[in-house]
């Protein structure tokens, strides 16, 4: 059956570099020796008669796998390939972070302000019920942050990457990529402070002291608990990484 | 075909063997030991690159990016001075090896 579509040499020979550029392993310089190479290839192909998208399937698999090749190129790479992987730690921080903060900041200020909605009496209560509501949400929220990250990183990593990828390329969206990021968490902040300060006004001294000491217990338990849930994370990653390697 | 082994340990003497005959690009190399081999040698070709440019940095061999007649750029590469030095010594490891084994190898009557 003959196909409607015709094939575009030069898109998939660029779609093909493309593809190889978004590893750090090779620089441009390899990119371009790879992509001649390429061409001469498909060129020798196409002169013993094959079409130029026979010519292309068979090129690219002599030039080999896309994989095998990047291991190769980032021994020579290694610099490029270390600092790649610095890069996407300090990304996935800082998301991370601020993923957290956002979600921090919304639960905690929704408890505080729905306990005052319902004349909760900060001052006879005692700690008891404040601390296990303040670390039960602190928990929930750090569960929710952790399962976002993975789904934005895990189900959008690759789209994320190219976009930001695209951004920091150019001086002018680099900037504003940076300013954005910075309005972003300063905003955590600036909202925060807000709202701890209309509450203050609300409860007066004696009921805030309440709040805060509580807010000072559970963020200690719910420490413990984060900390125990990133080391054994990190204990998982490396026992699954000796299985793949 | 060769063993994976074997072809990593054969490809910078090959190189410098291809290059002792005048400058050359990737792609003219590969095909260039395709073609004496008798299509025996087969390289996934991508994985020539990574060794030119490791003999590069080692300096058994210069690069130089220049117009080919098609129009296109491509890289060629020259033999340096260290790089025949080095061939020689991979001259002499090889026909040591090759030796010993062809006599190994010799009919031996007394074996019957």
């Amino acid at each position: 059956m003959e196909t409607t579509t015709s094939f575009d040499l030069n898109r998939a020979v660029q779609q093909w570099r493309e593809n190889l550029g978004q590893s750090p392993a090779f620089r441009g310089e390899n990119l371009n020796e790879l992509e001649s190479h390429l061409s001469d290839s498909i060129a020798t192909l196409q002169t013993r008669g094959l079409s130029a998208e026979e010519a292309f399937l068979i090129a690219t698999r002599r030039i080999g796998k896309g994989g095998a090749l990047e291991s190769e190129f980032g021994k020579l790479n290694g610099t490029a390939v270390w600092l790649d992987r610095l890069f996407w730690i300090l990304i996935g921080y800082q998301v991370w972070t601020f993923i957290a903060g956002a979600i921090g900041l919304i639960t905690r200020n929704a408890l505080f302000f729905g306990l005052y909605g319902l004349n909760y009496d900060f001052k006879s209560h005692g700690y008891t019920i404040p601390v296990t509501l303040f670390t039960l949400v602190s928990l929930a929220g750090f569960a929710g942050s952790l399962a976002l990250c993975w789904w934005l990183f895990n189900r959008k990593g690759q789209r994320f990457g190219l976009w930001l990828g695209r951004r920091l390329q150019r001086r002018t969206t680099w900037a504003l990529t940076f300013g954005l990021f910075y309005l972003l968490s300063l905003t955590n902040s600036l909202v925060n402070g807000g709202a701890q300060s209309l509450l203050v006004r609300l409860l007066g001294r004696e009921k805030i002291d309440v709040i805060y000491i509580s807010q000072s217990i559970s963020f200690a338990i719910t420490s413990l608990i984060t900390s125990a849930v990133f080391i054994g994370l990190t204990l998982i990653l490396a026992r699954k990484r000796l299985r793949l390697s | 075909m060769l063993s994976k082994e074997l072809v990593a340990a054969s490809t910078v003497p090959l190189v410098l063997s291809v290059l002792t005959q005048g400058e050359s690009y990737g792609y003219e190399l590969i095909q260039r030991v395709r073609e004496l081999s008798g299509n025996r040698i087969e390289w996934t070709e991508g994985m020539l690159y990574p060794v030119l440019h490791w003999m590069e940095d080692e300096d058994l061999i210069e690069a130089e990016w220049r117009e080919a007649e098609t129009g296109r750029k491509r890289k060629y590469y020259r033999l340096r001075k260290e790089g025949r030095k080095a061939l020689q010594d991979e001259q002499q490891q090889w026909l040591t090896v090759h030796e010993t084994l062809t006599k190994l190898w010799k009919p031996q009557p007394r074996l019957i």
